[in-house]
């Protein structure tokens, strides 16, 4: 899958494109997972791009909000659509990760 | 409006995004319901991906056949694989919804997010296939 890389400020933005399901979901753990592991301590995941989640892409979320939070790092999702923020709620997501609106206030929670 | 569609399926993950994009063309022109084939798309990946990556693993050949069938209010589906017998209904723990997010569990939703999105499940072992039959109540006003 397609993946667009930012900086702003502090904040590392990772625009995933399209789909996250069972066969794309390991190129965005790679990415995500990469992008931790290589110090940036404040990421953003933009689903601006996005259309589709399923819950192989849940366990990503979920491995990379892990790992910030254990080194003290933040973590947060933006421009979430409606089908999307369905999955994240029914799946009990919504009450661990930080949803923000949009990206302006992702950097801003994340103090880009 | 009533209508079928009957897809067979290859045993490789690339099927399911295929699947998907017919899903859409179909439920697309026999109901309104506009954020119905997300659910379905939602609830086949998961099934899908259990069968193809478990339980065809060992036979590369094998196809997985699908029925989707819309009929007055009712959408219904039936996934058939030629897999060992297997009840992905009655091997699922519950999932953890509350735990705070050091205690989450990572993984383990997939199951959960098909009966969420469907509104039966239903298993059965029939003539060495697994048979699972999804059935989901479409909104009036979406028919």
């Amino acid at each position: 899958m397609d993946i667009e890389l930012e900086t702003v400020g502090t904040v590392r933005i990772v625009v995933p494109i399209d789909r996250i399901d069972s066969k794309t979901a390991k190129a965005f753990e790679e990415s995500l997972m990469g992008e931790i592991a290589s110090g940036n301590k404040a990421v953003l995941v933009d689903f601006i791009k996005l259309t589709y989640i399923s819950s192989a892409g849940l366990r990503v979320l979920l491995m990379a909000a892990k790992r910030l939070k254990a080194a003290s790092g933040g973590f947060s999702l933006c421009s979430v659509n409606a089908n999307i923020r369905e999955v994240l709620d029914v799946s009990g997501f919504s009450k661990i990760l930080d949803i923000q609106a949009d990206r302006a206030a992702g950097l801003a929670k994340l103090g880009g | 409006m009533d209508g079928e569609l009957h897809v067979t399926l290859a045993n490789d993950l690339d099927e399911v995004g295929r699947l998907a994009a017919l899903t859409e063309e179909f439920l697309d022109s026999h109901t309104q319901d506009v954020s119905l084939a997300f659910k379905v798309n939602v609830a086949m990946d998961e099934v899908l991906t259990n069968i193809i990556s478990y339980g065809l693993e060992d036979q590369p050949a094998a196809t997985v056949d699908v029925r989707m069938q819309v009929f007055a209010d009712t959408l219904t589906i039936v996934v058939t694989d030629p897999g060992p017998a297997f009840d992905p209904l009655a091997e699922a723990p519950e999932p953890d919804l509350e735990s705070d997010i050091d205690d989450r569990p990572i993984g383990g939703l997939g199951v959960f997010l098909v009966q969420q999105f469907m509104d039966h499940c239903a298993y059965a072992r029939v003539e060495d296939h697994n048979r699972l039959t999804l059935t989901k109540t479409i909104n009036a006003d979406d028919i």
